[in-house]
């Protein structure tokens, strides 16, 4: 159940991301916006590898099983970590930017 | 001298070059993104943002890249036997990598997109098509960069060769990557 709800989620974010980026309502530059891109090209294969290993998790029987559910989280987790990244990662290095630049002031 | 914001242009670049790592006045504003954030929210428009939008996406790259080696460095230590382990290993190894590449990749990046300026302005002693390429050169590596940091999965699915060339200088860890299953 918690997989199907956060594959909902997962789906629904990145669908959101997309939509951001094509909009693109601050007019960013284009090679700003071909990054934005390949980030939701990113968590799309990654959403799909979570998805492949989990299936295969269900299938396979003992090493293989342990491979393929190992594989599911690192997947998962990699997307956690890639779908964060607008939330507290921004602030941290908008910090380490100001202090950097109130260094070299 | 160092209140002069127009002082790395009135320069020649190789001047400019040496004084790379030298305390400059406008570099606040260089790599400072929340000016360039409240310019966006006024006026809608981010486009002449993207340095300091490319460095900022630089910089959480790096945290996010650490992230992945350290959850990835607990991983090998689950106790799931060889073949799980092997696996785990190929995966840091794939990180690492990455990891590797972009760090190599930001150091000719940083300094160009810091002097775009005076470069721009130094460009304009050589006769076309010189003068449009080193005139760009910030732009050109930022764009090689972009490439590396939201598509190196497919730079290095398209080219394994580069992978397996590099991989083997980028050794994680004293362990071998093929363990073998009992």
């Amino acid at each position: 159940m918690f997989g199907k709800v956060s594959l909902l989620i997962a789906l629904l974010h990145t669908l959101m991301m997309t939509y951001i980026t094509v909009e693109n309502p601050v007019n960013q530059d284009s090679m700003i916006t071909v990054g934005y891109l390949g980030m939701v090209i990113q968590s799309v294969k990654l959403l799909y590898n979570g998805f492949k290993y989990a299936s295969l998790t269900a299938r396979s029987t003992g090493d293989e099983k342990k491979k393929s559910k190992k594989l599911h989280e690192m997947s998962m987790f990699l997307l956690y970590v890639k779908t964060i990244r607008g939330s507290g990662t921004i602030r941290i290095s908008a910090w380490l930017l100001r202090l950097v630049g109130q260094f070299l002031s | 001298m160092w209140l002069n914001p127009t002082y790395a242009s009135s320069h020649s670049f190789p001047f400019t070059l040496l004084s790379i790592f030298t305390f400059r006045p406008d570099m606040r504003d260089i790599i400072d993104r929340s000016c360039c954030q409240t310019y966006a929210e006024h006026i809608g428009d981010a486009s002449a943002c993207w340095k300091s939008v490319f460095l900022n996406h630089f910089t959480m790259n790096f945290i996010n890249d650490w992230l992945e080696l350290l959850y990835i460095h607990m991983k090998i230590h689950d106790v799931d036997g060889k073949a799980v382990e092997a696996t785990v290993r190929n995966q840091k190894q794939l990180i690492w990598t990455k990891f590797f590449v972009r760090v190599i990749g930001i150091v000719p990046t940083f300094p160009l997109i810091i002097f775009d300026d005076s470069i721009r302005q130094w460009s304009l002693n050589f006769p076309q098509p010189f003068q449009f390429i080193i005139g760009n050169l910030a732009k050109i590596f930022t764009y090689v960069m972009i490439l590396l940091l939201f598509y190196i999965d497919f730079v290095f699915d398209t080219f394994p060769k580069f992978y397996a060339s590099i991989k083997g200088f980028l050794q994680p860890d004293d362990e071998p990557v093929a363990v073998k299953e009992d």
